[in-house]
């Protein structure tokens, strides 16, 4: 394990953070090459996705929640190019591979660690998944070393599915999971029939009251791969983290919050926004078991929302150009054909559009920001 | 005080959706500091003339109201809401299908508006136009035996234990098929159920309709379907089924295409409860709960129908289960037994109650309930809700774990959770009706 964080406290956040990247034993790899490795090889996404998480959580400017502070951190990453990771502010400290004996202890001392009700528990995953149906399997470091029989490969597996039910025997009744994994089918799954994994937690019948709130929010749809890139957060990642800047947010309680329930809306808009134009551009998320809205995060500041800014018609946003202004933004663009991505700050601002040709014409659009997302149509005359 | 006159305008063959879309409420001209929302209230979706609108009573002033639609789609609105007798109208713009008999598709964010689609060919995107061409649907009716297991769960069962991939699914249980007639436009086809003779909900023997929809390349999904369906003023609601491509229409060209290649999304064209169920399919679980909520009364007062009923009952149990002292939560909760007890051939009642006994009206669970509960359910045959093969399977799981740390062993359990995970390891999650993919191709 490596805990970055081990504040003693009444009630806190406990956070368990893990990327695999390098895989010995899928394509690729360093060791023999698993007979069924399914076309899954070494990734360089997870490693910075989950690096990335962690520094949000640890950042004076990210995770900010007085009733539930972060108490503990657990970061585990394997990585082929460093086992270094630097807090921000603070010097490189050599964290933990995520093998599954490492990954399988740090869920039990994390599982441990939420021992109020109102503690929250944060488990955040990426690297390779492989998935049936409704069901998931998480894959550590060292998936395939156990070569023969094939399906012994799945003892060193995670049964997402099973550990999430197992969870529930944990005290604390607030938690949330991100699995940002892709989710295609697997041949040695579906020919394993009842055997998807080791739970690490394994359920009980009842269902432990009063029923906790456990949130997931997946980076891609059965089927799909959750692309990555290279030497990069992921997609998802990418999307989650400024999804938390505010388009995830809502101010029921009265200051502007990261709720379990708004989260996936923003989560929508801003991976809509960072797919486009790339091979990942099918892509899309999932949330399962949102339950009671949770405000997990309190933003500091206002929130930020992307917007969508183009004309109406359509066909005039190619040769508009486009100017925003309002809460100190002075911003414009040259004509294109796509829409102008912003990320603005909660509030009125004024959207205009200049058309040069075939005919000078204009509009100007008096507009209000706010989250989750807004489209700006600005009439062109 | 004034009100403010809230609509969506969208054309819906006719019809309207009463629980259209979510809508908070903020006020802009009082204290800016936090924005703190007013209300949130439900939109309708309709025609003017169709009289669809909701009212939603506010002090004089200046008001931003933001409609999230099932899509995701975020429409808003700043007013200016007066004490006007006649109310302030503030209708919100969401666009045109592609053709009319989408319209419901649209509504419900299942495909694109007309303007995207206009914009993907122009553009050349990376769809396989032709991806459903080949695809047809028949219907199968199949009757209940009361008190046997379901021929078309056990079937499946036995298909999916042997040879997925391998064949078309045989259906040797002698039940009648049709072919349905589709309206398609490549890269759609959407495929509307024929009316249902006279049925009766409570008849133990009821018909129970699946669709078996499948390419020429044997590629096959069975739907459960949720027919006949009646809605709360009487009479029946149409069903209909669309297939389209897996992927999102504007995927890039670079982007692999899924194995899955096409999906099937089923629609109940019930104005109260199909936005509900979108939401709830999308994982948006707080618009779901707030429209349950908004239309209990009408769901679960007089069981008009009892799957509407179990839609609006997978959404809010396990809030009634946090407020279970509160009577009207427990109230609720005890109804689900009639669910259970008066449609013999709903597997989803049975589901719900075994769920419910796993946690405990008051904090008394019993698994000895539960185990009964779920057998029985899955001995009903297939969950018309993904949501319920979701329970049904966790629920077995959750048992049959416990049985294994004991040392007991239930062969009922085991057996009923072995065929409980092959459907679910089928069922395609992202639809709220249950959809069972019948190939499989690992990449």
């Amino acid at each position: 394990m490596t805990q970055l964080v081990q504040q003693p406290r009444a009630r806190g956040t406990h956070a368990l953070v893990v990327g695999v990247g390098e895989y010995p034993w899928l394509d690729g790899g360093t060791e023999p090459r698993f007979v069924h490795f399914e076309g899954m090889g070494q990734l360089s996404s997870p490693p910075e996705s989950a690096r990335a998480f962690a520094e949000w959580l640890l950042s004076p400017t990210g995770y900010h929640n007085p009733a539930r502070p972060l108490a503990t951190l657990d970061l585990l990453v394997s990585d082929a190019s460093t086992d270094q990771f630097v807090p921000p502010g603070g010097t490189p400290t050599t964290i933990q591979r995520a093998r599954f004996a490492d990954v399988e202890s740090a869920i039990r001392a994390w599982f441990q660690r939420g021992n109020h009700p109102d503690d929250l528990l944060l488990f955040f995953y990426c690297g390779h998944g492989v998935a049936r149906g409704l069901n998931m399997t998480l894959l550590p470091e060292d998936y395939g070393s156990l070569q023969a029989p094939p399906q012994m490969s799945l003892n060193l597996a995670i049964d997402f599915d099973g550990f999430y039910l197992g969870m529930d025997s944990c005290a604390a009744r607030q938690q949330i999971f991100f699995i940002d994994a892709c989710r295609v089918a697997s041949g040695l799954l579906i020919r394993t029939q009842n055997f998807g994994g080791n739970p690490v937690i394994p359920g009980m019948a009842q269902i432990t009251s009063p029923p906790r709130n456990a949130p997931i929010y997946y980076g891609a749809v059965p089927g799909i791969t959750a692309f990555g890139r290279l030497g990069k957060p992921s997609f998802f990642t990418e999307a989650l983290l400024k999804a938390f800047r505010g388009a995830g947010a809502d101010d029921i309680s009265g200051v502007w919050a990261l709720q379990t329930d708004t989260l996936g809306r923003g989560i929508h808009h801003q991976l809509r926004r960072v797919v486009a134009n790339t091979a990942a551009a099918g892509q899309l998320s999932m949330a399962n078991n949102i339950g009671q809205p949770l405000a997990f995060h309190e933003l500091i500041g206002l929130p930020e929302c992307p917007v969508d800014v183009l004309c109406d018609p359509e066909s005039d946003t190619a040769c508009a150009t486009l100017t925003v202004s309002g809460h100190g933004v002075q911003d414009s663009r040259s004509p294109d054909a796509s829409p102008w991505g912003l990320d603005l700050e909660l509030g009125d601002y004024e959207f205009e559009a200049r058309v040069g040709t075939p005919t000078a014409t204009s509009g100007r659009s008096l507009s209000r920001v706010a989250p989750p997302f807004r489209s700006v149509k600005i009439r062109v005359t | 005080m004034a009100y403010a006159r809230l609509r969506i305008d969208k054309y819906l063959e006719g019809e309207h959706l009463a629980g259209g879309a979510i809508v908070d409420v903020r006020r802009l001209d009082k204290s800016r500091v936090s924005d703190a929302r007013v209300t949130r209230a439900t939109v309708p979706m309709g025609m003017e003339s169709s009289g669809a609108e909701s009212r939603v009573t506010l002090e004089p002033g200046t008001y931003e109201f933001t409609a999230i639609l099932p899509s995701g789609d975020v429409l808003s609105r700043v007013a200016e809401v007066d004490a006007r007798a006649e109310g302030v109208p503030v209708v919100f713009e969401m666009g045109h299908s592609a053709h009319e008999w989408m319209s419901w598709q649209h509504a419900l964010g299942n495909v694109v508006g007309r303007e995207a689609l206009q914009v993907m060919r122009a553009q050349d995107a990376n769809v396989h136009w032709s991806l459903v061409d080949d695809v047809v649907a028949q219907l199968l009716a199949a009757r209940q035996t009361p008190g046997g297991p379901d021929m078309v769960a056990m079937t499946l069962a036995a298909y999916l234990a042997h040879a997925i991939g391998s064949g078309p699914l045989p259906i040797t249980f002698g039940v009648p098929m049709f072919a349905l007639a589709s309206q398609h436009e490549a890269p759609f086809k959407v495929y509307r159920i024929p009316p249902s003779n006279r049925f009766d909900y409570e008849n133990p023997a009821f018909v129970r309709s699946y669709a078996l929809v499948n390419d020429a390349s044997n590629h096959q999904m069975l739907c459960v379907l949720p027919y006949p369906w009646r809605k709360v003023n009487g009479n029946e609601a149409s069903v209909e089924l669309m297939a389209g491509p897996d992927q999102p229409l504007d995927a890039d060209k670079g982007t692999p295409q899924s194995a899955l290649r096409w999906s099937v999304s089923t629609v109940a064209r019930d104005d109260q409860v199909a936005s509900m169920l979108s939401y709830f399919a999308a994982g948006d679980d707080s618009a779901a709960a707030f429209l349950a909520t908004a239309a209990m009364d009408l769901l679960f007062g007089k069981v008009v129908n009892p799957l509407a009923a179990s839609a609006g009952a997978y959404i809010l149990v396990d809030e009634w289960l946090r407020q279970s002292t509160e009577p009207r939560a427990a109230g609720w909760l005890a109804w689900i037994d009639n669910l259970a007890k008066w449609f013999p051939w709903l597997p989803d009642g049975e589901i719900l109650r075994g769920w419910i006994a796993l946690v405990g009206r008051a904090g008394n669970p019993s698994v000895e309930t539960a185990r009964g509960a779920f057998v029985d359910a899955e001995r009903r045959g297939l969950p018309v809700y993904t949501a319920g093969v979701r329970r049904l399977a966790d629920g077995l799981s959750r048992i049959a774990n416990q049985d294994r740390a004991e040392g007991r062993e239930d062969r009922a359990i085991i057996d009923a959770l072995e065929r409980t995970r092959r459907v679910a390891w089928s069922t395609d999650p992202r639809f709220p009706f249950t959809s069972i993919r019948l190939w499989f191709d690992a990449t």
